[in-house]
């Protein structure tokens, strides 16, 4: 069923759970207007309501574990029990396991049932038991199992007893009714059975259809004659009623009870009349497919056997006969004494009824006896080829089936991994005949390009430059991969598909996409300014796609063509606007906006997506996929597409439900699998050893951070002893800020918010470690706005220094009286000035707070003061990716500039003595897509308030892999003469591939 | 009180999220041994004529086995998820093994079958089942997430909310179609 069809049926059974039922069948009909699958569907659900309530209630390690002691009791196959060999497991009851076993003796198969040892334990009950199973082995009968012997090895006890080849009347049963003929057959045989045990003062107690077998020559043979005593010494007062009830262990009482005659149900003493209320339930339930009671549990149910009635056999089986429905009506009565008092009289009874049915309409088909099993064994070699066509059905589903499951069954989709190595394989790209799939690989340590056959087999690699070779694309004729490379100072490639010369076409770009004819590439940037290119094989001077409309883009998601190779779409944000698609001629003119249907925007904000990376067309045109995220999982999604209107008119469809991040896919030419790479994500602080003033990293280092959670703004102590910081989660509007002692590693929770994802923000040491000053913002529980707050560390109580606005403290004054902080005080919404606020005036510090320095247009951020105090590093922000580092005096100034703009530049740090500045850099013009960060320094003299020389590297990040958390903007960096703090993403991830996708 | 076992598991189950395939190679193991050690207390109780109470049991034996409150998960919602999918994979695994063993060792129809304890009430067949769930999944994720949470994650509906990001009353009315949906699947399967 189709999502959309599905949610349909939600309504409509929710919408009918409201009403009464006496009402529901006129509200459907209604509702549905004629809609016939629709209101079966909804009635079918409503019919399963009461039923399912108690599935899935019990925890799926009980179930677990009962299935695990079933397999360990498979542990004595192979073993012998006295002269006894067990070969297999035939069962288990309430009553021990039983098995096929192997009486050397005399040569035959016996069926073995093995006591638990409980009962072997309280030896006057076992004295009772053995007494009654010796009685029942007296009894020598056709339609009785014989038993053997009750014997006791190697510390068991057991029973041998006759082996029934065959099937249970249960799984004869098995839901559906019986023929009349067969039922009466079936049923005197039993009766046959129970009146020559009744003779002999044997009463059966647990009659019910897996206790009677019917063997290979339709011959009925009942089982476990006097056992069922056993079951009365697990059973268990209900307090208060003096109501007894059999084991109250879910799966033996349900099995049960349904049989039990109001007598037994109660515990009360029974005589032999109970075995005919139990087979008058069985005949029933012969005719009819189902239980003449059933209830969700087991008082439910003991209520229905003591007082009610079962509703008319011939509601459910037209062809049972008046007289039929008189006998078992007989059977059924409350009071013993209103029943057949002997399982003669019943037997007489269905006699009569056999003659009559195999009277004047019968005669000629079948005569006497003989006729009467040989129909058995009609009716049998029916229901075994019945059964085999049902297999065949099932493993090779004629065309009809498999053209009505794909209207209406939800596709299957099955999913298959590609890729095992440890590491990033990702990027996966077809190739046209969908036999390979090629892909980017660290597993030779740098990134190359690789390609795996589907069937299997060793992946071939293609590029082999000690630079990163990815963002693959296979071209349409199957001839050439096109990628981008960072060697030679980074561009786009073109090589052999397996190998060969490979050729620069373009010295920049990223995401190269063949056009479908073959002919161009797409290709270009996303992001906050994103330029999209048209290019040629040969590296013509490539077309920019849509510049003026992309120049309107606040964020472009995602580029890709459309298959008609005339269009490409965009997706993204318009300054303002709301992200939208859109499908824009490559040649310039008019893009036009895909418009959503209702519903399909009421999914997309239900599911709150967010974050789509990557997109694609299906071949057909009518599909669109994208990676996207909803609830901090992200994974692939398909919406629907009319393709004349190009209107969005059905989905969003989840298509991938993996544990990581499932990104990076393509399609296959016929538009029917999909391969994508599932990412895993752990982003965590680390800290590496350092040496400030020599600007080296001395080691390794370690985590010091969880995974499962990503760390926020990290700020080391002066000493480099203590972190404090914040903790975002993915998926959550969990806010936390922490301490850390990096000594002995001990953690303190300062504080936690749940409502708001950013409550917390730019915790601040003072240069004593003896505060920490940070901004709260909690919309829902601060009538004032925003605050910015001080806390000792360790917990307490929190002091406002001042509120109103959302300043971000970042540093102190030496003398622990001024906090630093870049606030929007002046040009609200826009972190323009620099500010010092007096901890004297708290809490309203605003009151007397200074200016230092204010920017005319863009933000300032990153404030730190030098180790003497008398300069500031900063931050002026232009845009997402543009930012320059400068320093002022103090007070106050002229800014001179550290870096030259060229990059994307970030938190500024001073070192120790003061004569270096630190910062991370991102140094590639398109760095949201494949920059990698590192740190960098610059040497500085405080003297005179300038840089000296050129910038230096300091670290060594060069694969996404292992990096610096490229959201830079959302998390800090620490730093101390020993200790350098870096929030660090490890990633990994395989390539999988889902079939049916188009479905 | 934690066992180095159930510290090692947790270890793993780290690693797992953090994506180390191997780990889950050394996970499966250590949780059958947990599996193996309930199963044989639940039998010992069942012997010793307690009545059962196979859920404080179990629960508490899930507890321990993932030993939440041992190690600072800070992001729950994210560790719920994924101990939820490893058990559904590795109890699932475990049951289709021990489906393929029993059809290879008693190819006949064996009698005594609805005297079975492993009840073949809807829901306790966990291959069935977890193929209905893929089935639901494919129309309706969300439902298909909520009984993966609810009932092999061992989730409270609270946590479940907490990991959806949906209300408890959302998350209760999803389990509760969602069971009737299948209910309904998994007494079609038995009856065709």
């Amino acid at each position: 069923m189709y999502p959309e069809r599905w949610k349909q049926v939600e309504r409509l059974y929710y919408s009918s759970l409201e009403r009464e039922e006496d009402q529901r069948a006129a509200f459907l009909t209604a509702a549905c207007a004629g809609d016939d699958s629709l209101r079966r569907e909804v009635d079918s659900l409503l019919a399963h309501q009461s039923q399912a309530r108690d599935m899935l209630e019990s925890p799926v390690m009980e179930i677990a574990a009962k299935i695990y002691a079933g397999d360990q009791a498979d542990s004595l196959i192979g073993r012998s029990l006295g002269s006894y060999e067990l070969l297999s497991r035939l069962g288990a009851g309430g009553m021990g396991e039983v098995y096929q076993a192997r009486d050397t003796r005399l040569d035959r198969t016996v069926a073995l049932k093995i006591l638990p040892a409980v009962f072997a334990t309280d030896e006057e009950r076992m004295r009772r038991f053995i007494c009654e199973a010796k009685a029942a082995s007296a009894l020598n009968h056709p339609h009785v199992a014989t038993i053997y012997e009750i014997g006791e090895a190697g510390g068991r006890n057991f029973i041998a007893m006759e082996y029934v080849e065959g099937q249970t009347l249960a799984a004869r049963i098995n839901g559906h009714p019986l023929e009349v003929g067969e039922i009466v057959g079936i049923g005197s045989q039993i009766a046959d059975a129970l009146d020559e045990a009744h003779s002999k003062g044997i009463i059966h107690r647990d009659i019910k259809p897996a206790n009677v077998m019917i063997n290979l020559r339709g011959q009925v043979k009942v089982l476990d004659f006097g056992l069922a005593k056993i079951h009365r010494s697990a059973e268990q007062p209900i307090a208060g009623n003096g109501v007894t009830l059999a084991k109250t262990e879910p799966g033996v009482v349900m099995g049960t009870l349904p049989y039990m005659s109001p007598e037994q149900a109660l515990g009360r003493e029974v005589d032999h009349r109970t075995d005919i209320f139990s087979l008058g339930v069985m005949l029933y339930q012969m005719a009819t497919g189902r239980l003449p009671w059933s209830a969700t549990n087991s008082s439910g149910l003991l209520d229905l056997i003591l007082h009610a009635q079962p509703e008319a056999m011939a509601r459910f089986n037209h062809d049972a006969p008046a007289e039929f429905e008189r006998i078992v009506r007989k059977c059924f009565e409350k009071e013993p004494e209103a029943r057949y008092q002997t399982i003669k009289e019943l037997l007489e009874d269905l006699e009569a009824l056999r003659s009559s049915l195999v009277g004047p309409r019968a005669t000629a088909k079948n005569g006497g006896i003989g006729g009467r099993i040989k129909r058995h064994q009609i009716g049998l070699a029916l229901a075994m080829i019945a059964l085999i066509l049902t297999t065949i059905i099932v493993a090779y589903p004629p065309s009809w089936i498999h053209r009505r499951s794909q209207t209406a069954q939800p596709a299957i989709r099955p999913l298959k991994r590609l890729t095992f190595d440890p590491g990033l394989q990702s990027e996966p790209t077809w190739s046209p005949n969908s036999d390979f799939i090629a892909y980017s690989s660290d597993r030779n340590g740098n990134f190359d390009i690789w390609v795996q056959p589907i069937s299997g087999g060793d992946p071939i690699q293609v590029t082999h430059s000690p630079e990163h070779d990815w963002q693959p694309d296979w071209s349409p004729d199957g001839s050439q991969i096109v990628f981008r490379s960072e060697r030679d100072g980074g561009g786009l490639f073109i090589v052999p598909a397996f190998g060969g010369h490979e050729r620069k076409i373009y010295a920049f770009g990223a995401y190269p996409r063949w056009s479908p004819d073959g002919a161009k590439i797409l290709f270009g940037v996303t992001g906050f300014q994103p330029k999209v290119y048209v290019g040629t094989l040969d590296g013509q001077s490539p077309r920019e796609v849509q510049p003026e409309f992309l120049s309107d883009f606040a964020n472009l998601y995602a580029f890709f063509w459309h298959p008609d190779g005339q269009q490409v779409s965009l997706y993204g944000e318009k300054r303002i606007e709301e992200w939208s698609h859109w499908l824009a001629p490559l040649t310039g003119g008019q893009p036009k906006k895909s418009e959503l249907d209702p519903e399909v925007e009421k999914q997309f904000r239900e599911h709150q997506l967010e974050g789509v990376t990557s997109g694609r067309w299906a071949p057909s045109g009518r599909n669109i996929y994208f990676s996207t995220v909803s609830l901090g999982l992200r994974d692939i999604w398909k919406v629907t597409v009319d393709p004349q209107t190009s209107r969005w008119v059905a989905g969003p469809e989840r298509l991938t439900v993996g544990l990581g991040s499932d990104t990076d896919f393509a399609l296959s030419a016929d538009g029917n699998r999909l391969a994508f790479t599932m990412r895993v994500e752990t982003i965590r602080a680390w800290s590496l050893p350092f040496d400030a003033d020599a600007g080296r990293i001395k080691g390794q280092g370690q985590p010091i951070t969880s995974t499962g959670m990503i760390p926020g703004e990290i700020n080391l102590t002066p000493d480099g002893k203590k972190i404090a910081y914040t903790a975002y989660h993915p998926g959550s509007r969990k806010s936390e800020l922490w301490e850390k002692s990096l000594d002995d590693g001990r953690e303190k929770l300062l504080a936690t918010r749940t409502q708001y994802t950013r409550t917390f923000c730019t915790p601040s040491w003072s240069r004593d470690g003896a505060r920490i000053a940070y901004q709260f913002c909690d919309p829902d529980t601060q009538k004032n706005g925003p605050q910015i707050l001080t806390k000792p560390p360790g917990g307490g109580d929190e002091q406002i220094i001042a509120s109103g606005a959302y300043d971000l403290i970042t540093d102190w004054t030496a003398d622990g009286k001024w906090v630093l902080a870049t606030t929007d005080r002046k040009s609200p919404g826009r972190y323009g000035s620099l500010c010092l606020y007096p901890l004297s005036a708290a809490p309203h510090a605003e009151t007397q707070m200074r200016m230092i320095t204010s920017s005319q247009k863009y933000q300032l951020f990153q404030a730190r003061f030098s180790p003497d105090g008398r300069w500031i590093c900063f931050l002026e922000l232009k845009s997402g990716a543009d930012a320059t580092i400068y320093v002022m005096p103090a007070s106050g100034g002229e800014w001179t500039p550290i870096t030259d703009g060229q990059s994307w530049d970030d938190k500024p740090h001073w070192s120790p003595d003061g004569k270096t500045i630190y910062f991370v850099s991102c140094h590639t013009r398109f760095s949201r897509q494949t920059g990698i960060f590192n740190v960098w320094g610059r040497r500085f003299d405080p003297a005179i308030g300038k840089p000296v020389g050129e910038p230096f590297r300091v670290t060594s990040f060069e694969s996404p892999s292992r990096m610096i958390y490229p959201n830079t903007d959302l998390v800090g960096v620490g730093l101390a003469a020993d200790r350098l703090v870096l929030p660090i993403m490890e990633v990994s991830g395989g390539i999988w591939i889902l079939e049916n996708v188009d479905r | 009180m934690a066992t180095s076992s159930t510290h090692e598991i947790t270890q793993l189950l780290v690693a797992w999220s953090a994506g180390d395939q191997v780990a889950l190679e050394k996970l499966t193991p250590l949780v059958y041994q947990e599996l193996r050690r309930l199963a044989k207390r639940y039998m010992a109780r069942e012997n010793a004529g307690h009545i059962l109470q196979p859920t404080a049991l179990v629960n508490e034996a899930y507890l321990r086995l993932i030993e939440q409150k041992q190690v600072r998960w800070q992001n729950r919602a994210h560790f719920f998820g994924i101990s939820a999918q490893l058990m559904r994979r590795i109890l699932v695994d475990m049951a289709r093994a021990s489906r393929q063993t029993k059809r290879g060792g008693a190819a006949r129809q064996a009698p005594f079958d609805e005297a079975l304890v492993i009840s073949d009430a809807p829901g306790e067949d966990l291959v069935a089942l977890d193929e209905a769930l893929q089935t639901l999944a494919a129309m309706d994720a969300r439902k298909s997430r909520v009984v993966e949470l609810r009932f092999f994650g061992g989730l409270s509906v609270e946590e479940t909310a907490e990991v959806l990001h949906i209300s408890p009353e959302t998350v209760m009315r999803e389990w509760k179609l969602a069971k009737v949906w299948l209910h309904r699947e998994l007494s079609k399967e038995k009856s065709d």
